[in-house]
């Protein structure tokens, strides 16, 4: 018997204007990573820098003080706001999802916060005290920092590689399996390379302001340098992360998806051109940087990064969480249920707009909207509905809203009734017709006939995602 | 209140209140403490031993406030999950608002620090620790409208969500805020006896601020006993923490008279009963909500696992800590 104390939680949707969900999420996403991962290569610098200082370079020492200023002042202050900025902007565009994952990791989560605790305390220990304490004391305490900052990135890596790669934790919901998933140690390997990457054209900025000699500038970046030569291991990790994940999410990344491909292609060729400079020039051939050259190779890695994560969040698509739950926050076994009695029959949240549309089947088509499309969709702005779908035919529409899987396979099942697919092709095209502002009559559209076809390919379709589906 | 815990989530509500006193403790020591610079400043004082004692650590108070501050938010998550994932909804860029606030007033904090501000007039020194003065308490305040429109109805979500507005009223919003603000004030001058030892006639001046910092805290949490009615059954169950919190933040303003007669001393008694005090109207918090933790709660979490990891961690993470803290009084004992 159905019990609706088991329904999951309906959440208000918020709308970012011309922005979909994911450009906002992304947004603070990029930035915090970039952060996060610039406080864990820090940290590796400077452990190695101060071991070099330990053994009677003067130069190291002096650099050391200088970078952890900045360290402190970007990591410390925005990496950890822009932390607490990921939880809440997560909560906004997939409550759900952040659910999900906080009641299945919350304890790994946990103890990713007792790393970042401790690497917060050391740090802040070390900015009060390095300059008083002697150099074997400076190095366990710089070590403990990087210790726990790069513990910070083990459990979160694993949480979020999990996402996308749950290996057989789907069929045995055993925790470990989860976390040590296929995908796990490529991209731990992977973001440790770039947040050394980081920390070391950071730290070649740095140098530039430095009161130091051409020569002794010269030698200190050579130094630094030594710490890109990891990614020269890039490629194994990047191919092994393509290797791993799903067949379909490969695919989109390798041309079935343009965005995608290009996105994989941006990341790849930015961190190539940044490889090629920092270990043919600055290693290989012991090249001076500039304060310039260092911070267009940082644009570069900003971009890399950027579009890595782009990679990492667009390669999970359909789903927020591979075979868990799809991107509109709706799970696959719910899909059945949901062509049944409508998507939005549970929602209790009404119109904020309900007035402006001219019928009742315009607006159910928009709350419709709200549920199932909103997440990734806009309706005049990003990936807007109205440009996607404006050229297509009226059977066209409905067909492909009907069967959106198989539209494009990085969509999920549509999860609603025949009567709510007719309800949003009725919005997009009421959009199109100018909306409000055209003062158009706009009849409903309740023709036994439509109504029946609209079902016959959902049926065809099926509820289960592309390439899913039974035999 | 125990009796009212449901099933499993004690260990989370636990945990949830032992991080948030840790929280509340750093957060009313920078929240008073940039009351008091700004203050300091504005009278050409700023160089007065402990208001540039107190600028000295602001910036890691807030730090260790924040980093603390996380953990509270993950056991929330868990615990009041349908509510608290729907008010932060419903407060939209409102309730994002907080991340720029928070990082205006931690740049004004390391600013405050600067050779440079340091040269500024007065008006301008206190101007800018005004602005994250200004942050902090918009920070507080949104936490508690989102904790009170997370424990509103349906009804009132759906309302709220409607109207499309920002901004949530309710009648325990403002004497909780006093709460608060009263408690900083309290928690600030024990934060200075942490990290220095204040002169007799400064110790006195401390003694003031925490009298009044807790009189207005008991007015407030008084007041908030009073405001809060309905299904949360909040007054019965958070009332014996208010009164254990009012209690031992007496306590503590009659160690601060006494240590004052004494010409100094009892620092780890006041700073303990402070901090009791703090621990008190946490849970008094938690008491006031405990009826709306999830009844999902135990079947959310039923696959979940690691709590070893967590406690082998934690044990070794305190260890760590304790370490620093050990060089850091090696290092630069509080003078």
């Amino acid at each position: 018997m159905f019990d609706p104390s088991t329904l999951p939680p309906i959440y208000p949707v918020n709308e970012f204007g011309p922005l979909m969900r994911g450009l906002a999420i992304g947004a603070v996403g990029i930035l915090h990573v970039f952060l996060a991962q610039f406080a864990i290569g820090g940290g590796i610098l400077l452990t190695y820098l101060q071991w070099r200082a330990g053994r009677g370079d003067p130069l190291a020492r002096r650099f050391i003080a200088s970078f952890f200023r900045y360290l402190v002042l970007t990591s410390f202050v925005a990496g950890a706001v822009t932390g607490v900025a990921m939880w809440l902007m997560t909560i906004q565009v997939g409550a759900r999802t952040i659910g999900l994952m906080v009641d299945h990791f919350h304890w790994l989560w946990a103890t990713e916060w007792v790393c970042f605790a401790v690497e917060v305390v050391a740090g802040y220990t070390f900015l009060r005290l390095g300059d008083r304490l002697a150099d074997p004391l400076r190095l366990r305490l710089l070590a403990l920092y990087t210790v726990a900052a790069i513990g910070s990135l083990f459990w979160i890596n694993g949480i979020l590689a999990w996402q996308l790669t749950p290996g057989a934790w789907a069929a045995s919901h055993d925790l470990w399996a989860g976390f040590f998933n296929p995908s796990f140690f490529p991209s731990l390997g992977y973001r440790l390379i770039v947040a050394m990457t980081l920390a070391a054209l950071v730290g070649i900025l740095v140098v530039g302001r430095l009161d130091l000699t051409r020569d002794e500038r010269h030698r200190l970046i050579s130094t630094i340098a030594r710490l890109l030569v990891p990614m020269l291991a890039m490629p194994l990790f990047g191919l092994w992360f393509l290797a791993v994940i799903p067949p379909d999410s490969r695919a989109w990344l390798t041309g079935g998806s343009v965005a995608m491909s290009m996105s994989l292609a941006i990341a790849g060729g930015a961190t190539a051109l940044i490889a090629a400079y920092a270990v043919g020039g600055l290693v290989v051939r012991g090249l001076y940087a500039s304060g310039a050259t260092a911070a267009l190779l940082l644009a570069l890695a900003f971009a890399a990064t950027a579009a890595g994560e782009l990679v990492r969040e667009g390669a999970r698509k359909p789903y927020t969480i591979r075979g868990v739950l799809y991107s509109n926050a709706i799970a696959p076994d719910e899909v059945a249920r949901l062509r049944r009695v409508g998507s939005v029959a549970d929602d209790p949240y009404p119109l904020r707009d309900a007035a402006r549309y001219p019928n009742p089947q315009v607006a159910l088509g928009a709350r419709v909207y709200r549920a199932q499309c909103s997440a990734c969709h806009t309706l005049h702005g990003a990936n807007a509905l109205v440009e996607l779908m404006g050229g297509w035919g009226l059977d066209q529409q409905r067909l492909n809203v009907a069967q959106l899987q198989r539209t494009k396979g990085f969509m999920p099942p549509f999860a609603g009734t025949a009567a709510e697919v007719e309800a949003v092709v009725q919005l997009v095209r009421w959009e199109r017709a100018g909306g409000d502002l055209a003062e158009v009559v706009w009849p409903v559209s309740d023709d036994p006939r439509t109504l029946a076809q609209i079902q016959a390919w959902l049926d065809e379709a099926g509820p289960e995602a592309a390439g899913r589906r039974a035999p | 209140m125990i009796a009212a815990v449901p099933e499993g989530a004690g260990p989370y509500l636990a945990l949830a209140i032992l991080t948030f006193a840790l929280h509340a403790l750093a957060i009313g020591f920078v929240v008073a403490g940039t009351a008091v610079v700004a203050l300091a400043a504005a009278r050409g004082r700023a160089d007065a031993p402990i208001a540039a004692a107190t600028r000295d650590w602001l910036p890691f108070a807030l730090g260790l406030g924040i980093t603390a501050g996380v953990a509270p938010l993950l056991f929330v998550q868990l615990l009041y999950q349908p509510r608290f994932y729907t008010a932060n909804l419903l407060l939209f860029v409102r309730w994002l608002a907080i991340v720029p606030a928070l990082i205006v007033g931690f740049y004004a904090l390391y600013l405050g620090k600067t050779a440079r501000v340091h040269a500024w007039s007065r008006r301008r020194r206190a101007a800018l620790d005004l602005v994250a003065l200004v942050g902090f308490v918009f920070v507080g305040w949104s936490w508690i409208e989102n904790h009170a429109l997370a424990l509103a109805s349906p009804t009132t979500w759906a309302a709220q969500y409607q109207a499309a507005s920002l901004r949530y009223a309710d009648p325990a919003i403002a004497p909780r805020l006093v709460l608060w603000l009263g408690a900083a004030a309290a928690v600030w001058p024990a934060g200075v006896l942490v990290i220095m030892r204040p002169s007799a006639s400064a110790a006195r001046g401390l003694a003031a601020v925490a009298t009044v910092g807790v009189a207005v805290a008991i007015a407030g949490g008084a007041w908030w006993a009073g405001a809060v009615e309905g299904p949360t059954a909040a007054s019965t169950l958070a009332t014996p923490w208010l009164i254990a919190a009012a209690v031992l933040s007496m306590l503590a303003v009659a160690l601060w008279w006494w240590a004052a007669r004494r010409g100094g001393g009892l620092r780890a008694a006041i700073v303990g009963a402070t901090a009791g005090a703090m621990l008190a109207w946490a849970v008094a918090r938690e008491a006031s909500r405990v009826t709306a933790i999830d009844p999902r709660l135990a079947a959310r979490v039923a696959a979940a696992g690691g709590v070893v990891t967590f406690v082998v961690s934690l044990a070794i993470g305190a260890a760590a800590i304790t370490w620093c803290l050990r060089l850091v009084r090696r290092a630069a004992p509080p003078t």
